[in-house]
């Protein structure tokens, strides 16, 4: 990771510019913790976003019966539902969707990160026949964001820049876990949880792994 | 298709055609292409249980509705634009590519987005990885093909009795998510292709419409 890219590379890392995607989660039960600041309703770019505790939330609710199943749980649902109950649901609506993560919080080395999963998107206009649009024939992963708190009213984002790792990775100055087809422009980081938490602990305070592009800033609304 | 909620096997789901084999990375490389015009034209489609509809399929060559991923456009001319309709009404859409792997032709199936995919927030859309799916492929004397999938859960069960290496990751129920390469897929296809238990019995036949 010593040569520093070219100017070339960052001009092909903004073309690029996108989040990275993962297929392990950063944050699972055992490493997960509660920040309530995050919660409550924030304005970003126009839109609302809602970030509550994941229990509280409808969906939850919604669905309390599938998560506590009876007294006879297995090791992985008891561990889900260690999780679930320190995990925030992320609600968002655009163009007539509502679209539903699961952000679990992580700290590394005395900074926040946030893992996102994608829960649900359905349509909120057409109450007769819900759309959703969970697209089929796919893998479903986690991004990922540096979370840095701004006093009682703001909260950034910053997303890994897919685009800086992936240049990284094809030019043999990055190791982690990977598989990349470049028929198909596919690239995705299939790191373990502990790799990737390893791989924040060194290069979480690297500035080269953010983009502007992939910053979001939410102002508190409520 | 499901459509339900992504929490139900949390963390990690792969939505996907029940029981076929998805796969990262695609069964061919350009040397094992094989482009058939007689393929091109619209279908209907049957299976055993009495289940059908259309399907359109056109040179990707000439398409110019689908925006083609990566290096795509460089093969194009051997490509396929793959659609399904039931009631008149888009259920699926692929990029395919017909390839010759040993004695067998395959499809390899690439999800296009639909409408509401293509409108969908980019930043939610992000987390989703496109999967390859493949079917082995035989054409009638009729003029019509038939598909098979290739079957997930015998390959599943040959990496849970340690039968096979061939990279893959577990997700948090335990299944497989097939990473191998091209070449260790085709391998995998070459060893087991013509084990009946690899393909799925249930089939599709393509009869063409005109």
């Amino acid at each position: 990771m010593k040569k520093i890219i070219t100017t070339a590379l960052i001009v092909t890392c903004l073309l690029q510019s996108a989040c990275v995607t993962t297929l392990q989660p950063l944050v699972t039960y055992d490493t997960i913790i509660t920040d309530d600041r995050i919660a409550g309703k924030w304005n970003s770019d126009e839109r609302e976003i809602t970030v509550l505790p994941f229990p509280k939330s409808d969906f939850y609710n919604d669905h309390k019966k599938e998560f506590e199943k009876g007294k006879e749980r297995t090791t992985k649902e008891i561990r889900d539902s260690i999780l679930f109950s320190k995990a925030y649901l992320i609600e968002y609506t655009k163009d007539g969707f509502k679209y539903e993560l699961l952000g679990g919080i992580i700290r590394i080395n005395g900074q926040l990160f946030m893992n996102f999963t994608p829960v649900n998107s359905a349509s909120v206009t057409n109450s007769s026949e819900e759309i959703n649009i969970n697209p089929g024939n796919s893998l479903s992963g986690n991004t990922i964001a540096k979370v840095e708190i701004k006093g009682s009213t703001t909260i950034k984002l910053d997303f890994l820049d897919g685009g800086f790792i992936y240049d990284q990775v094809k030019a043999g100055h990055l190791k982690i876990k990977n598989e990349r087809d470049d028929l198909y422009d596919t690239f995705l980081i299939t790191a373990s949880t502990a790799d990737l938490q390893k791989f924040l602990e060194k290069y979480g305070k690297d500035s080269r792994f953010y983009n502007k592009e992939n910053s979001v800033i939410l102002n508190r609304k409520s | 298709m499901k459509k339900t909620f992504l929490l139900s096997a949390f963390f990690f789901v792969v939505l996907l055609l029940t029981g076929c084999l998805t796969t990262l990375h695609p069964i061919f490389t350009e040397k094992d292409l094989v482009y058939k015009p007689e393929l091109i034209g619209n279908w209907k489609t049957s299976q055993g249980d009495g289940k059908g509809g259309s399907v359109e399929i056109h040179s990707l060559a000439n398409e110019k509705t689908v925006e083609l991923p990566g290096k795509i456009s460089s093969i194009k001319n051997k490509g396929y634009l793959i659609t399904y309709r039931e009631d008149n009404e888009i259920t699926a859409s692929y990029i395919a590519f017909l390839a010759r792997i040993g004695k067998h032709l395959y499809f390899d199936y690439y999800p296009v987005p639909l409408e509401t995919e293509k409108n969908a927030d980019k930043f939610y859309m992000q987390h989703f990885v496109k999967m390859h799916t493949s079917y082995r492929v035989n054409i009638l004397k009729n003029g019509g093909f038939e598909l098979n999938q290739l079957d997930a859960s015998y390959l599943n069960k040959l990496i849970e009795e340690k039968k096979i290496r061939i990279r893959h990751e577990l997700n948090s129920d335990g299944d497989a998510v097939i990473t191998a390469s091209t070449e260790e897929l085709q391998q995998y296809i070459l060893k087991y292709g013509d084990d009946p238990e690899a393909i799925q019995k249930e089939k599709t036949v393509f009869s063409k419409t005109y």
